[in-house]
C-alpha cells in the first residue's frame, strides 16, 4: 500500500492546482455586469474604461491584439467570447460573411454630431443596414524626419525612389497600408481596385523599392525607435499615429499626405451575434461616441488618431490639434475627403486579390 | 521500477501516452485537416491539395531553405562557442565559481527573448553604446542592425546560456579515468579531446546543437526586430499567410516546417543512439 502514497499525493497536488488554476474566473460569475471588449491597444487605458464602469455599473474586460488579422482569429475561434468588437474596415464585410456580426439600429446612435463625410460611412452598411459604429480614423501617408527632408522633399512619394533616402527607408510590415500608398504612388486611383497591367505594375514599383529599404518592420513600437534613433528617415503608409507621438517627444518628425493621395484607416464598433450582454455593448457604443471620450479617444498611449465628433475636436488642445492637422470641422472634412479609404483590394470584377497582394508583399520581404 | 511494480509503470506509461496523444496528436490533426482545405477571407471551402501546389510555387521552399540555413549556422557556431566557454568553466579550479557561471546562464536563459532581443535592437543600432566597435568591423562602417550578421550576433545571447549548461553536464558525465587512461597512453591534449572527450560528449552535443537549431528555425522575433525582414523564414511566411486568415496555406506550409524539423529530430535520435552503442 506504501508505495501507493507517493503517486497518489502527485496526483491528488496536480488535480488541486489545476482545479484552483482552471476554475472560472469571477467574470463568468455574472455576465450581466460584464462587458467583454475586444479591441486593438488604447481601449484598455483606465481613463477610457473607468468611467464607463462607474457609470453603467458594468465591469469592463478588455482583450487587446495589434493586428485585425488577430482579432478575426480570436473571434472566429470563440464566437461567443465578445460584446463589442473594434474592427478595421477590411474586416467589416469578412466579419459579416462569416456570419460574426449582427444589424444595429441607427436611431439608437448619436451620429448627428459626426462630420459630414463620415456620417454614414459606407463600409459601415451593408444591404441598407448598419452594422458597425465609426469611432476614429487616421491617415496613412508618409512620415518623415524634418532634419533630413524638407517639406518639398515629400511632397510626392518618389522621395522614397531617391538616391538621399537609399538605406534609410522603414517600411511597415503589412501589405495593406504599405502597397496602398504606393499604389497610389503609381498613380491608381482608387488604389485598391486594380486591373491585372495596373497589379503588375504595382508589383515592380515594390520590388524596384526594396534596395532603398533598410528595414521592414512588424509594429508602430519598432518604427518610432528606428525613426527615433535615426536608422530611418522615412516611411510610408503611417501617419499621425506615429509622428504625434514621436513628435511629442521633442523629436523632428513629422508626417504628411503627398500630392498622390493617403489613404484612410478607420476603427469601429461592432457586435457579433453571440454577445451575451448586447445592451451593456449599445451603451458601450454610444458612451465611445460621446465628444469628450472621443477626445481622449484621440491621445492614447497607444497611438494617436483622429475622431469624427465635431465637439469631440472641439475639446481638443491646441497641441493635439496641430498635431493632427485638424484644428475645427472644416479641416477634418478636408481631410478625410483628400484620402482613400482602406479597404481589400480586388480586381476591376470586384474579385478579392488579397492572397495576390500578400504573395507581392512576400517577394518583396524575401528579395535582397 | 521494482518498488511500483510493472503493472504500475504500464500504466502510467499509458496515460502518459494519452496525454501525448490528445497534447500533440490532436492539433497535428487539425493542423493537417486544415492544410488540406481552401480559404477565402478567412472562410473554409473545398478540401483539396491545392494549398500545397500553391507554396511549392511561392516564395516558401526558399524561405525554408533559409531558416535551415540559418538554423544550422548558427547552431554550430553556438555549439563551437559553448565548447569554449564549457572548456574554460571545468577548468576553472573553484567549484564555486563554476557553480556561479552556470546559474548566471541558467538565470541569463530564463531571463527572457524578448527583452534581450530589444537590448541587441538598441546595442546593434547606430545610437547604440558599441556602434564604434560594429563600425570597425565592418567593411562599409554601418551598424550591425537590420544586419543577417546582427540577427546571428544576436542569436547568440539568447541560445549560449541553454547550451553551455546541456555542453557543461555532457562535459562533467565524461569520465575521469578515460581522460586519464588517454594520456597514460602518451596522448596529447590535442588528441584527448578530439578522440576521447568529444566523441563521448556526443549526445549532449546532439542535444545542445538541436535545442539552438529548433529554437532558430522556429522564431520570428530575431529576425523581424533585428534582422528588419532581411532573413525572410519559413515561421515568416506562415506569420504572414495567417495575417491575411489564409489559413490553409498556413497550416500546409506549417505541416512542411513541422516535416523537415521532425527528420531533423529524428536523425538526431538516431545519431545519439549511434554514439550510445
Amino acid at each position: 500500500m506504501k508505495k501507493y502514497i507517493v503517486p497518489a499525493v502527485i496526483v491528488i497536488a496536480v488535480l488541486v492546482v489545476a482545479a484552483i488554476y482552471l476554475r472560472p474566473g469571477k467574470s463568468s460569475q455574472g455576465p450581466a455586469k460584464e462587458l467583454r471588449v475586444l479591441a486593438w491597444v488604447g481601449y484598455e487605458e483606465p481613463e477610457i474604461v473607468n468611467p464607463f464602469e462607474k457609470e453603467f455599473g458594468v465591469k469592463v474586460r478588455t482583450e487587446t491584439f495589434t493586428g485585425a488579422d488577430k482579432m478575426f482569429a480570436k473571434l472566429t475561434q470563440a464566437p461567443d467570447a465578445y460584446d463589442v468588437v473594434v474592427i478595421d474596415p477590411e474586416y467589416i464585410q469578412k466579419l459579416h460573411n462569416a456570419g460574426l456580426l449582427t444589424p444595429l439600429d441607427e436611431s439608437s446612435f448619436n451620429f448627428a454630431d459626426y462630420i459630414e463625410p463620415l456620417k454614414k460611412f459606407p463600409l459601415c452598411w451593408i444591404d441598407g443596414k448598419l452594422y458597425t459604429v465609426l469611432i476614429r480614423y487616421g491617415i496613412n501617408g508618409l512620415v518623415y524626419n524634418t532634419d533630413k527632408l524638407t517639406a518639398e522633399d515629400v511632397s510626392s512619394y518618389s522621395v522614397l525612389w531617391s538616391e538621399k533616402v537609399k538605406g534609410k527607408v522603414g517600411m511597415w510590415d503589412w501589405y495593406l497600408p504599405s502597397m496602398g500608398v504606393l499604389s497610389l504612388a503609381s498613380g491608381f486611383n482608387p488604389p485598391y481596385k486594380l486591373g491585372d497591367e495596373q497589379f503588375q505594375t504595382l508589383d515592380q514599383r515594390l520590388t524596384s523599392l526594396r534596395p532603398q529599404v533598410k528595414a521592414v518592420m512588424p509594429s508602430f513600437s519598432d518604427i518610432n525607435a528606428a525613426l527615433a534613433r535615426g536608422d530611418i528617415w522615412v516611411v510610408p503608409a503611417l501617419g499621425e499615429h506615429t509622428a504625434a507621438v514621436l513628435a511629442e517627444q521633442g523629436l523632428p518628425i513629422n508626417w504628411t499626405i503627398p500630392k498622390e493621395g493617403g489613404v484612410m484607416w478607420i476603427e469601429t464598433l461592432g457586435i457579433p451575434p453571440q454577445a451575451k450582454n448586447r445592451d451593456a455593448a449599445i451603451r458601450y457604443i454610444r458612451y465611445m461616441q460621446r465628444p469628450e471620450v472621443q477626445a481622449l479617444l484621440t491621445w492614447r498611449r497607444a497611438y494617436r488618431s483622429n475622431i469624427p465628433s465635431i465637439k469631440g475636436i472641439e475639446l481638443l488642445t491646441p497641441k493635439q490639434k496641430d498635431a493632427l492637422k485638424v484644428h475645427n470641422a472644416a479641416e477634418a472634412t478636408a481631410l478625410v475627403n483628400s484620402v482613400h479609404i482602406r479597404m481589400l483590394p480586388t480586381n476591376l470584377a470586384g474579385k478579392t486579390t488579397e492572397q495576390e497582394w500578400q504573395t507581392a508583399w512576400q517577394r518583396f520581404k524575401a528579395a535582397h | 521500477m521494482n518498488s511500483l511494480g510493472r503493472r504500475t509503470w504500464i500504466w502510467v506509461g499509458a496515460g502518459y501516452s494519452a496525454f501525448q496523444l490528445v497534447l500533440f496528436g490532436a492539433p497535428l490533426l487539425l493542423l493537417l485537416r486544415t492544410s488540406l482545405r481552401r480559404y477565402e477571407l478567412g472562410i473554409p471551402g473545398e478540401f483539396g491539395t491545392s494549398n500545397f501546389q500553391f507554396i511549392l510555387s511561392s516564395t516558401f521552399p526558399a524561405a525554408l531553405v533559409r531558416s535551415l540555413t540559418l538554423g544550422t549556422f548558427v547552431s554550430l557556431l553556438t555549439l563551437l562557442l559553448s565548447l569554449i566557454a564549457v572548456e574554460g568553466i571545468f577548468r576553472l579550479r573553484r567549484p564555486r565559481l563554476r557553480i556561479a557561471i552556470l546559474t548566471s546562464c541558467a538565470v541569463a536563459f530564463f531571463g527572457g527573448m524578448i527583452p534581450r532581443t530589444f537590448a541587441f535592437e538598441y546595442l546593434l543600432s547606430d545610437q547604440g553604446p558599441m556602434r564604434g566597435s560594429w563600425q570597425s568591423l565592418l567593411p562599409g562602417g554601418s551598424s550591425l542592425l537590420y544586419t543577417r550578421a546582427g540577427v546571428v550576433i544576436a542569436y547568440l545571447p539568447i541560445l549560449l546560456p541553454l547550451c553551455i549548461v546541456v555542453i557543461y553536464i555532457a562535459r562533467a558525465a565524461v569520465p575521469y579515468a578515460l581522460v586519464e587512461a588517454a594520456r597514460d597512453l602518451g596522448a596529447t591534449g590535442w588528441q584527448t579531446h578530439t578522440k576521447v572527450v568529444l566523441p563521448t560528449m556526443q549526445p549532449g552535443l546532439i542535444v545542445g546543437f538541436l535545442l539552438s537549431f529548433l529554437s532558430v528555425v522556429g522564431d520570428t522575433i530575431v529576425v523581424d526586430l533585428v534582422g528588419g525582414s532581411r532573413i525572410y523564414t519559413a515561421a515568416n511566411q506562415i506569420f504572414d499567410q495567417a495575417k491575411i486568415d489564409d489559413w490553409g496555406n498556413a497550416a500546409a506550409e506549417a505541416v512542411v516546417l513541422l516535416v523537415c524539423v521532425l527528420l531533423f529530430i529524428g536523425v538526431s535520435v538516431w545519431a545519439i543512439q549511434r554514439s550510445l552503442r
